[in-house]
C-alpha cells in the first residue's frame, strides 16, 4: 500500500509536469498567430520592385511596384503594406520607420491598372481604390500605406497576382536592407498596428534595398581632326598639273576629277555649331609672271584662256556647303566632272556637262590673299566629311614659260 | 526494480551511440602514442552489413539530423534547430567614383564597378540596371544594344559581368562561401523568380553591351553571397560633343518571397 502510494505520488507529479508542458507548448504555438487569424495564409511570389535604388533619389519620384499572389479565395477590400526598418514579421510589435521614407504623403498616389508589369492581369481593377498615408513620421512624410476599395475584389487563391504601383515615393536616405509587411483585410477599416494587426485575410514580408550608386565620370574634349592629302591621310598634297611632262596646254586647260589633279581632305569634328574650311594662298606664279585667277567661270569657256581655279565636290561623310565660287556650280552631278585628254600634244577636254549644267572652276585670289583666306566650305553640326578639291588651269599662247607653283593652306575652324 | 529499469536505459542510451561509432569507417588519426581510429560528430547509427546476426539484420539511426533546405514549385523549407523564419536580403553596392579623364577617339577607356547580394527565404532575385548611359547636357553616349566588340573611335558606352581580355578588364561572379551555397549568375537566360532571366549580352568575353531596364544577374533560389563585377567600356567618335559625360548607375535588386 506505501509503495502503491509512493507510485501513485510520482505519477501525479510527473503527470502535472507533463500537462503543464503540454499546455505551455500549446500556448507557445498559440503565440504565432493571432487567434483571430488563425486561418490567415502567406502570401507567396511577393516582390517590390523599386524604380530607384538610389537613397538620395528626389523626394516622391521613386515608384515601388508591390505584387503578390493571393492564398485565399476571399473578398479583399483593403491591403496594408507597412515599411519597418527592423524587420518584416507580421505581428511584431515594433516597427521602425526607415529614415527618410515616405509613402507619398497622406494621400499617397496608386496606380492599379495595368501597372508598370504590362503582363500582370489588373486583378484591383482599374479604378476604385484609393491611397491613405498613415503612421506619420515626420512633417508630412508616412510610413504605411492603406489602399481601400468598399467594394473590393476577390482573388482566386494561388492564381490571382495582385499587383499595384505607389508612383510618389521618397526612399530611405541610407543605404541598405529595410522591409515591408503586407496584409490583406476583407474590410476598408482594417484596424491595423504593428503587433495587433486585426483580423487580415493574408500577409507577408518583404526584404528591400537601396544601394550606393556607381558613378563614372569622363572628359571629351573639343576636337577637330583635319587632314589634307593626295592618297591617304598623313602623306603628302604635292599636285603636278599638266600632261605627262607637267606642262600646260593651250588646246585645253589641264583637270581631272578625283586625286588626279586634286587633293582630299577629311574633317572630323565635334564643334557644337560646325565648322568652315578656307583657302589661303595666291595663284600660280613663276618668278614675276603668274596664270590669273579663275574667278568663278565654267570650264567649257577656258580653250586658250589663262586662269587657275578649283572646284571641290564632297567624296563621304557630311556634305558641306561650298562656297559659290568653289562649288562647281552649274555641274549638275556635284562631282566637278571635266577631264582633260592630252596625248602630250593636243589637250581635249570632256565630261563638262551641257548647257547650262558646265562644271565651273573658282578662285577669288582677292580673298584667298587676305590673313584668313577665302571660305571654301563649311559645316553646321558636329560631323565628318571627306571631300575633293579638284584644280583646273589653262593657258594661251602668249603666257610666259616657266615652272609655276603655288602654295595653298586650307585652315578648318570648328566652332564649339 | 526502478534500479535496474535505470541502468538498462543508461546502458543503452550509451552504448547504442558508442557502438554505432566502433561500426563508421573513418580517418585514422595517430601521434607517437596515441591514435584515434573512429571517429564521429552526431548521434550515430548502426549500418545493416554490421548490425545482423545469422538469423536478423537490422539498420538503425539515432536521431539522426537532418537540415537544410527543401522546396517544390510553389513552397520551400528549412529544416533545422537554428533556422531563421524572416526573409533576408544584402543588397551592396560597392560606392565608387572613377574619374576616367580624357576620352580619347584612339584608345577605349574603362572602370569597373562591383556589387554583392545575398538573399534567404526567397524564390530568387534578379539585379536592373536602371540608369541611362553618360550623359552630358542634352547629350547621351550611345549605348550598345546588342553586344559589341570596343571599337574605339565608335561612340560606344557598355559593359559586361565577366573577365575580358580585350580590354582586360572584369571578373566572373565568385560564389562565396562556394558554388554549393550560392548560385547568383550573369548568363543570358540564367533564370529569376517568376519567369524572369538574365538579359543576353552581358556574359560573352570582350563583348559589350548597355541597355537601361536590362536584368544583368539573377538567382531562381536563396542564395549565399555572390560577388559580381561590372566592367565598363566608353569609346567616342570623333563628332562626339565635347563636355563631362556622368554615368551614375543606380542597380536595383528585386526578391521574390
Amino acid at each position: 500500500m506505501g509503495r502503491f502510494q509512493s507510485t501513485f505520488r510520482v505519477f501525479s507529479y510527473r503527470g502535472l509536469l507533463l500537462i503543464i508542458a503540454f499546455l505551455v507548448a500549446i500556448f507557445g504555438l498559440l503565440q504565432v498567430q493571432p487567434a483571430s487569424n488563425v486561418q490567415a495564409a502567406q502570401i507567396q511570389s511577393r516582390s517590390i520592385l523599386m524604380s530607384n535604388s538610389n537613397p538620395a533619389a528626389t523626394a516622391l519620384s521613386v515608384t515601388y511596384q508591390i505584387r503578390f499572389t493571393a492564398e485565399t479565395t476571399s473578398l479583399v477590400k483593403a491591403i496594408v503594406v507597412d515599411f519597418c526598418s527592423n524587420d518584416p514579421t507580421v505581428g511584431d510589435a515594433t516597427c521602425t520607420a526607415p529614415t527618410g521614407f515616405d509613402v507619398g504623403g497622406a494621400t499617397p498616389t496608386i496606380v492599379t491598372s495595368s501597372v508598370t508589369d504590362p503582363t500582370l492581369t489588373a486583378t484591383l481593377g482599374a479604378s476604385g481604390w484609393t491611397g491613405a498615408g498613415t503612421n506619420l513620421i515626420t512633417g508630412s512624410q508616412y510610413r504605411t500605406l492603406t489602399i481601400t476599395n468598399s467594394t473590393g475584389v476577390t482573388p482566386t487563391a494561388g492564381t490571382s497576382v495582385i499587383a499595384f504601383d505607389m508612383t510618389n515615393v521618397t526612399n530611405p536616405t541610407a543605404v541598405g536592407t529595410f522591409y515591408a509587411r503586407v496584409l490583406t483585410y476583407g474590410t476598408t477599416t482594417t484596424g491595423y498596428s504593428p503587433g495587433s494587426e486585426g483580423s487580415y485575410i493574408d500577409y507577408g514580408g518583404v526584404a528591400l534595398s537601396t544601394a550606393a550608386l556607381i558613378t563614372i565620370t569622363s572628359k571629351v574634349s573639343e576636337q577637330l581632326t583635319f587632314c589634307v592629302y593626295v592618297s591617304s591621310c598623313g602623306t603628302a598634297a604635292n599636285v603636278l598639273l599638266g600632261d605627262s611632262h607637267d606642262v600646260l596646254s593651250t588646246t585645253a586647260p589641264t583637270t581631272a576629277a578625283g586625286a588626279t589633279y586634286g587633293v582630299f581632305y577629311s574633317l572630323s569634328t565635334n564643334a557644337a555649331h560646325g565648322a568652315v574650311v578656307d583657302v589661303k594662298g595666291s595663284t600660280l606664279s613663276s618668278g614675276g609672271n603668274f596664270i590669273p585667277a579663275a574667278g568663278n567661270r565654267f570650264i567649257y569657256n577656258t580653250t586658250g584662256t589663262d586662269f587657275f581655279g578649283l572646284c571641290e565636290y564632297n567624296s563621304s561623310g557630311t556634305a558641306p556647303t561650298v562656297a559659290a565660287y568653289y562649288d562647281g556650280t552649274g555641274d549638275g552631278s556635284g562631282t566637278c566632272a571635266a577631264n582633260t585628254t592630252d596625248d602630250n600634244t593636243t589637250a581635249s577636254l570632256t565630261s563638262i556637262g551641257t548647257s547650262p549644267n558646265y562644271t565651273t572652276f573658282g578662285f577669288n585670289a582677292t580673298n584667298t590673299a587676305t590673313t584668313y583666306g577665302d571660305q571654301l566650305a563649311s559645316i553646321t553640326a558636329p560631323g565628318t566629311s571627306v571631300n575633293a578639291v579638284v584644280f583646273a588651269a589653262g593657258i594661251n599662247a602668249t603666257q610666259a614659260d616657266g615652272i609655276y607653283t603655288t602654295t595653298l593652306q586650307l585652315i578648318a575652324t570648328g566652332t564649339y | 526494480m526502478q534500479k535496474w529499469r535505470k541502468i538498462v536505459f543508461i546502458v543503452l542510451v550509451g552504448v547504442l551511440p558508442l557502438a554505432s561509432v566502433s561500426l563508421v569507417q573513418a580517418t585514422t588519426y595517430t601521434s607517437t602514442h596515441y591514435q584515434v581510429n573512429q571517429i564521429l560528430f552526431g548521434s550515430g547509427g548502426c549500418l545493416s552489413t554490421v548490425c545482423s546476426s545469422a538469423n536478423y539484420q537490422a539498420k538503425i539511426a539515432v536521431g539522426e539530423v537532418g537540415v537544410g533546405n527543401t522546396k517544390g514549385s510553389a513552397y520551400q523549407a528549412y529544416a533545422g534547430f537554428n533556422t531563421n523564419d524572416d526573409p533576408y536580403l544584402q543588397f551592396i553596392v560597392t560606392s565608387s567614383s572613377t574619374s576616367l579623364g580624357s576620352l580619347s577617339t584612339s584608345s577605349v577607356a574603362t572602370a569597373t564597378g562591383t556589387f554583392s547580394v545575398r538573399d534567404y527565404l526567397s524564390q530568387g532575385y534578379i539585379i536592373e540596371t536602371a540608369s541611362p548611359p553618360p550623359t552630358s547636357g542634352t547629350h547621351t553616349l550611345t549605348g550598345l544594344t546588342s553586344p559589341t566588340l570596343s571599337t574605339p573611335g565608335t561612340e560606344q558606352f557598355g559593359m559586361n559581368l565577366v573577365a575580358n581580355t580585350s580590354p582586360a578588364i572584369g571578373a566572373i561572379p565568385v560564389q562565396f562561401p562556394s558554388s554549393v551555397f550560392s548560385f547568383g549568375s550573369v548568363t543570358a537566360g540564367a533564370p529569376g523568380p517568376n519567369g524572369t532571366s538574365v538579359a543576353t549580352g552581358y556574359s560573352t568575353i570582350n563583348y559589350f553591351k548597355y541597355q537601361s531596364g536590362d536584368v544583368i544577374a539573377a538567382s531562381n533560389q536563396s542564395s549565399g553571397q555572390t560577388n559580381y563585377t561590372i566592367s565598363y567600356i566608353t569609346n567616342i567618335a570623333g563628332t562626339t560633343p565635347a563636355g563631362t559625360y556622368t554615368f551614375n548607375q543606380v542597380l536595383i535588386v528585386l526578391p521574390t518571397y
